[in-house]
């Protein structure tokens, strides 16, 4: 799914510097990155989405190189493909749980809302358990039902692959279990890949594999 | 585009009350001049019309703008009369119509104005309820006279005295309403129309009271000199005019030097107004004669200049305000900074995102310029009230 | 590359609105229009306030207007009083003739458009004789009320063809297409009213010495025209005066100058025996004022002459009586 070769990216010259010499992600798998602040994770993440462009190096998503893609084939590429999950959730504050969820179809032109998709958004917020929550809007939801309904978002355009940049960074310890337990149970049901950053190394078990950021950043931190 | 618009009003919707704030922020900065515009338009029309359809006026020499204000719209001010014997004296050049107008007093706020018939067929006044003036002490009421006051033919009114205390002054007097006149959206609609001579009455040139030849009416003779008799203060004026005492009321002194404020002439063709008007050009005579279009563009002229400074203010208000809206938009967007990189981050294009928060700008744009519409439809639709009030109010 | 690409956003946020503003189109503008109406061609209507200004105006254009005078025929036309619809039938007419000097005081407080209105002694104010009324004034600087005009003035044949010149000028304003025949007619009217003036003082000459009592204040152009110097009473033809009235006539009357007392119609067969007892002569001088059922104006005027002139035939018998049918 994932293939990194020789992955070379600086903000500017002098300053924060990755460098990833090679990484392969197979399909399904479960990658947790894990680093200190500042060791370039959510870069990488970035990177991976196709939102930065690495100074040298190959990064194929899904058997695309992403260097040779230009930004709108990345941007269609990422709403299709890659479902993004965030830290503090961003949610839009004016829009309703379900229209949060569409948010998706309604900024892409590519993507086209049907049938399926609304039979997609009421499954997904059934497994997720949101189905209840569909007309609200996010100021009246608890942090773990917005970051369900965040994952909900990510996974609604059936994507490949799931990059979640520490999506339980703002939990308590109860909730932190609970929506790593509904992002796993999605990334298993559409059988995606994910890669997750986490600071906690407690979640780190279901996961197949661990990348420690240290080894692949240089220069001052960002 | 479906998507977009749909997006773009989730947003406004959700933050109505900013929403709400810059639509009535625009719709006043649009209202503002096309209202200024539309009332000083209709203004200006109404006015003009008016003065057009009155071809001649002959009144005392003074203020040209006086003049036109009392008999356009029936203003009473400090005009010298005129005397009568000019009405007889321009119907003998056979060169047009002399309508009499005494428009010096008042029942409450509402203008008596002393006529002839002619001026109802010169204004075109229809009767819609009653009937036509037929004899001196009645009244024929325009339509807002008549709602204001809460008056019906059959009715009466009663002239407002000059001031309470002034012995010397005229003495209301009651008069029978006899009919209401179709609404006309011009200043005849404020008037309480009565023959010339009913306000003679009420002035006092002429007036009804017992025989003083009658031996019970011998403690109201000062002084007899065979059949001339002086009497004195202690005779009682009646205060109406009725079919029983109708034969007592009688003018003391000629006809020809009653009062008038002015003199409306509708000349017969172009050469006998041309005609006329040369007749009393004479800057000595004693009778001035004006076109009331002409006194009327010059005051329009004045209006019109002072609209353009208002005009100018508006402007630099409107200006001023949609720099704060701009400011507001930009403000807004720099604040949804962190959403704007989300739709990006997922995969939306910067285009697209564009569009979305040009489609909210635009959307309010859209309402606002849908209630200064709405606000003209209303002002349109209620602008010959509006107008009459202004005039009413304005005393113009 | 930036990462949120806020130069993009921005510059394609412009670029729609100032795209969108440009397609806004100013709106049009509203045109209105006129409509006019066509007139009326009904004949001229001209209303009288007396039967001697009707029958002039009639002999004058009868063909080409209709005249009207509305006044009952049991009516004094000088004292009626219409009622308001009579008064907006004189509204609506395209000419009233007026015969001025007071007369029919109800038109001083009418609702008539001054235009339509044809004073007939308006200038001839040196002919007016006062009326004989009480005058007053209010406070010793005061203007005398201006309702001391003897209003009968057509009794004067020569003030009646003035009047009678006066309405031909007025109708042949009215109708300018038959001013010629209008022209003529009124040329003849005057013709035969000055003719008549004529006749009527040679028949008053050989009266010249009789005393003229008249019966009621009516006869002020007559007496002032022919020099009758006569004497006024109020005595009405179907009444019985009473026994004051009696005695202040036999004060009145000098039965050395064979009195004739001049009655507008025929008094009571006891008040004219009465009369005749007291040496005075009856004649019958109709005012002519309203319509006579049976006989027009021409005819009343020839009956008076002729009433009159049969006093002369009997200047010397105190009991003679001209009756009028």
């Amino acid at each position: 799914m994932i293939c990194v070769q020789n992955l070379d990216f600086s903000y500017s010259p002098g300053t924060f510097q990755l460098f990833v010499p090679r990484l392969d992600v197979a399909s399904g798998d479960l990658l947790a990155v894990v680093g200190a602040s500042g060791s370039g994770k959510t870069t990488l993440l970035n990177i991976m989405a196709g939102i930065l462009a690495p100074n040298a190096g190959m990064v194929s998503i899904a058997d695309s190189d992403l260097s040779a893609l230009t930004d709108r084939q990345r941007r269609h590429m990422r709403i299709s493909q890659i479902g993004l999950i965030f830290q503090g959730f961003e949610l839009l504050e004016y829009l309703t749980v379900r229209d949060n969820l569409l948010l998706p179809y309604r900024i892409s032109a590519v993507l086209e809302m049907n049938d399926d998709v609304e039979t997609r958004l009421e499954r997904l917020a059934e497994e997720t358990g949101i189905a209840d929550l569909m007309m609200r809007f996010p100021d009246e939801l608890s942090q773990g039902e917005r970051q369900r309904a965040a994952i909900c978002r990510a996974l609604i355009t059936s994507p490949s692959l799931i990059l979640a940049d520490e999506p339980t960074g703002n939990l308590d310890p109860d909730n932190k279990q609970r929506v790593l337990r509904v992002l796993l149970d999605q990334v298993a049901r559409h059988s995606a890949t994910l890669v997750m950053v986490t600071h906690d190394h407690d979640l780190l078990g279901p996961f197949d594999s661990v990348l420690d950021m240290r080894e692949y950043h240089g220069g001052p931190p960002i | 585009m479906k998507s977009i618009i749909f997006l773009a009003l989730r947003y406004l919707a959700y933050y109505r009350w900013k929403t709400g704030v810059l639509v009535a922020a625009i719709s006043v900065i649009l209202f503002l001049p096309l209202s200024l515009e539309y009332v000083l338009d209709h203004g200006t029309e109404r006015l003009r019309a008016r003065a057009q359809a009155t071809p001649l006026v002959l009144g005392a020499p003074g203020s040209a703008i006086e003049l036109m204000l009392s008999t356009l719209y029936f203003e009473s001010g400090n005009l010298a009369p005129l005397k009568y014997a000019l009405i007889d004296e321009i119907h003998e050049t056979m060169l047009g119509q002399a309508i009499p107008l005494q428009v010096k007093y008042r029942v409450g706020d509402f203008p008596v104005v002393g006529t002839s018939p002619d001026y109802f067929d010169f204004r075109d006044l229809k009767i819609t309820n009653g009937r036509r003036l037929a004899l001196a002490g009645e009244a024929v009421l325009g339509a807002l006279s008549a709602k204001e006051l809460g008056i019906s033919p059959g009715d009466s009114v009663i002239t407002t005295p000059d001031t309470v205390f002034d012995v010397t002054g005229t003495y209301p007097l009651k008069l029978k309403v006899v009919g209401l006149l179709q609404p006309t959206g011009t200043q005849d609609d404020y008037a309480v129309f009565v023959d010339v001579k009913t306000s003679w009455i009420i002035g006092g040139t002429g007036h009804g009271h017992e025989d003083l030849a009658r031996p019970e009416a011998s403690g109201s003779v000062l002084k007899r000199n065979g059949k001339d008799l002086v009497a004195n203060a202690s005779v009682a004026a009646f205060r109406e005019v009725t079919p029983d005492n109708m034969a007592d009321f009688h003018f003391h002194g000629g006809v020809a030097d009653f009062p008038l404020s002015a003199i409306i002439v509708v000349p017969r063709d172009v050469k006998a107004g041309v005609l006329l008007e040369g007749r009393y050009q004479n800057p000595n005579s004693s009778v001035r004669v004006v076109l009331p279009s002409v006194v009327i563009d010059n005051l329009l002229n004045t209006v019109l200049i002072v609209r353009q400074y208002v005009l100018a203010a508006i402007t630099f208000v409107g200006v001023a305000t949609l720099a704060t809206v701009a400011l507001v938009f930009s403000l807004s967007i720099q604040l949804r900074r962190s959403e704007i990189t989300t739709m990006m981050r997922i995969g939306a294009a910067p285009m697209r995102i564009g569009v979305i928060l040009g489609t909210e700008i635009l959307l309010v744009l859209a309402a606002s310029v849908f209630v200064a519409g709405i606000a003209m439809v209303v002002v349109n639709a209620w602008g010959d009230a509006l107008f009459g009030w202004i005039l009413m109010a304005g005393n113009l | 590359m930036d990462i949120d690409g806020w130069e993009l956003v921005t510059k394609n946020l412009v670029i729609f609105i100032a795209f969108a503003l440009a397609a806004c189109e100013p709106a049009g503008e509203v045109v209105t229009s006129e409509d006019t109406a066509a007139g009326n061609m009904a004949a001229p209507v001209v209303y009288t306030v007396n039967y001697p200004l009707a029958w002039m105006a009639d002999r004058i254009a009868g063909e080409v207007v209709e005249v009207v005078l509305p006044v009952p025929p049991t009516e004094d036309p000088d004292q009626w009083q219409p009622l308001p619809q009579h008064v907006l039938a004189y509204q609506d007419a395209d000419l009233v003739i007026l015969n001025g000097a007071g007369y029919a005081k109800w038109t001083t407080l009418a609702f008539l458009s001054p235009a339509k209105l044809v004073d007939t002694t308006a200038n001839a104010t040196d002919w007016l004789v006062p009326a004989g009324d009480v005058r007053h004034r209010h406070g010793p600087k005061g203007e005398q009320n201006n309702t001391d005009t003897a209003s009968h003035t057509w009794l004067s044949p020569d003030l009646a063809a003035e009047q009678a010149r006066v309405i031909a000028e007025a109708l042949m304003q009215l109708v300018p297409g038959s001013a010629k025949g209008m022209k003529e007619r009124a040329d003849t009217l005057v013709g035969e009213l000055k003719k008549h003036a004529r006749t009527l003082g040679e028949v008053f000459e050989n009266l010249r010495d009789r005393q003229f009592i008249f019966s009621h204040p009516v006869y002020q152009y007559i007496d002032a025209r022919y020099s009758l110097d006569g004497q006024t009473v109020v005595w009405e033809p179907h009444e019985e005066p009473n026994e004051d009235q009696w005695q202040a006539m036999a004060d009145l009357v000098e039965p050395d100058r064979s009195p004739i007392m001049m009655w507008e119609a025929l008094p009571l067969r006891s008040v004219s025996d009465r009369l005749r007892e007291m040496g005075i002569s009856v004649v019958v001088f109709e005012t002519g004022a309203n319509p006579h059922p049976r006989k027009g104006y021409d005819v009343i005027l020839d009956d008076n002459l002729a009433n009159v002139r049969a006093l002369g035939s009997m200047a010397a018998s105190p009991n003679s009586a001209k009756a009028v049918d």
